[in-house]
């Protein structure tokens, strides 16, 4: 059986059949290779579907049987065009876009990545662009398997990668080794840890090195906390040599931090002084904004949503369709009201000890006052903080005594 | 007469073989013996295999000539919906399915 396109196509004619050698004239149908479909009886006839090509070749059949054969309905292209062929311009236009619409197919308008979160789509794009694979290309160029191995090699966190056309569509399916956690190596440097703070000396917990300072010390920025070299001594508890480490210890330190922050009593907001909107279209990448002629000497923001159109699922098209929403605003300055002002210090303040809590500092003691004046408040005062400390420094060998030396 | 018989009986043996080779061989019946085979969706849809012709046909009834018989079907509204020399798909409201021996 053709299937309804197909028969739209080749165009088939619906006729009803009279007489007595209905059931005959189908068999001989079947038997000369013509299937009639859609039989229905009404009323003493039959009335079914012929393929255009079918209706020529019954002729013989009718005489046998005795039937008559009356042509109710034509449909399909070849009746179209026939019974449109005055208006040569429509069915041009509809040829036309059949054939615009299969040139379409045939490139690739769009490219989509999923499974990407370490590599931005891009960053993913411009390799594509550097390989020769870019939107509007023929797809039957695009080698999907070599495109595959050309992302593995460049890009060691993708672990797997498939390229698929989809229609005009390329998608690109990734997985990311997001598990980027590595062993770090043990250092064979020989290094010093030193005090990046002044304070006093919490806790010191040594993994390697000798420490030499103990809790309760005063330290100074700079001072080393755990020296790299550790003495080897003998049974007499003499000093027989010196072995050079990477220093390792946990050391938390009391220190004060300053603070000093002015604030602003003003603030400047951005007021809309006029809204243009418009219509944004981008045809084979030629691109056009239609606006409605307005001008403000104010400086201006623009948005563009823009989407790409698309016939069915997959089949983009080369035509991106958006609006444009640009807005001309004046900068204006206002000034907080007193209370609110109290509370906009108060929330800054708060934020910064938040941020400093977040970097691992553990607030001890908090002396921090908020002052204002007319125009400004000051966040002024010292807070009390427990530090993690201590930095990497070169090794400073110790100073050998000359009758030692000897 | 003697050869016809013999004949007879020589076919019958054959035919003996091919089933027991078909239902050996797990081979469905109907390509076997060249049987129709009807495949029907609740009442609405018939669909017909191997069938020889069409005997009689209004909205109200369908004959058709298969191996061993005739296959009558009846009910309302019954349209073929399509026919090739072999298979056949009906659509109507099907009150019976009904073999005739010959």
């Amino acid at each position: 059986m053709e299937s309804n396109v197909q028969r739209k196509i080749c165009g088939y004619v619906r006729i009803q059949i009279t007489g007595s050698g209905q059931e005959r004239f189908f068999n001989l149908c079947s038997y000369r290779q013509i299937f009639p479909s859609n039989v229905i009886y009404r009323d003493g006839t039959c009335i079914c579907e012929i393929l255009l090509k079918d209706y020529w070749n019954i002729k013989s059949l009718v005489k046998k049987t005795g039937i008559k054969v009356r042509l109710l309905d034509k449909c399909g292209l070849p009746f179209f065009v026939y019974r449109y062929k005055k208006r040569g311009a429509l069915v041009a236009g509809l040829f036309l876009a059949v054939v615009f619409l299969y040139v379409m197919s045939l490139h690739i308008w769009s490219i989509d990545f999923q499974g990407n979160t370490y590599y931005s789509d891009e960053v993913l794009m411009s390799f594509l662009e550097s390989i020769g694979i870019k939107n509007g290309m023929k797809s039957s160029r695009i080698l999907c398997d070599d495109v595959e191995s050309a992302m593995r090699i460049a890009f060691d966190e993708i672990t797997w990668v498939s390229v698929e056309i989809d229609g005009t569509l390329l998608r690109v399916n990734l997985k990311e080794n997001l598990n980027t956690q590595t062993i770090p190596e043990k250092s064979t440097e020989t290094r010093d840890l030193v005090s990046d703070y002044d304070g006093v000396v919490l806790s010191i917990i040594t993994r390697t090195g000798t420490p030499k300072v103990k809790a309760g010390d005063v330290v100074t920025k700079g001072q080393v906390l755990v020296s790299g070299v550790i003495e080897l001594h003998d049974d007499a508890q003499m000093v027989t040599g010196n072995r050079v480490v990477y220093a390792d210890a946990d050391i938390y330190v009391q220190t004060e931090y300053e603070m000093d922050m002015r604030i602003a009593q003003s603030y400047e907001v951005d007021q809309v002084v006029h809204e243009n909107k418009g219509l944004y279209i981008s045809i084979l990448g030629r691109d056009q904004t239609f606006l409605l002629p307005v001008s403000f000497d104010y400086p201006v923001r623009k948005e563009t949503d823009i989407t790409q159109l698309k016939l069915f699922e997959n089949f983009y098209l080369p035509v991106f369709v958006g609006s444009v929403d640009i807005q001309y605003y004046d900068t204006v300055t206002c000034f907080y009201e007193e209370e609110e002002f109290l509370n906009h210090c108060q929330e800054i303040l708060n934020e910064e000890l938040a941020n400093l809590e977040k970097k691992g500092v553990e607030i001890m003691e908090n002396h921090v006052i908020i002052q204002s004046d007319d125009l400004c408040a000051y966040l002024r005062g010292t807070l009390t903080l427990k530090v993690q400390a201590g930095v990497s420094a070169p090794v400073t060998m110790p100073e050998v005594a000359p009758d030692q030396s000897q | 007469m003697g050869g016809a018989k013999q004949k007879e009986q020589k076919n019958a043996c054959l035919s003996g073989r091919r089933i027991r080779l078909a239902e050996a061989l797990d081979i469905p019946k109907e390509t076997v013996y060249g049987l129709s085979c009807v495949t029907m969706i609740g009442d609405r849809e018939i669909y017909i295999e191997n069938y020889m012709s069409i005997l009689e046909y209004t909205d109200k009834k369908l004959r058709l000539r298969v191996k061993g018989g005739n296959l009558l079907i009846t009910g309302c509204r019954i349209c073929i919906l399509y026919f090739n020399d072999t298979d056949m798909q009906v659509r109507g409201c099907i009150d019976q399915i009904q073999f005739e021996r010959r």
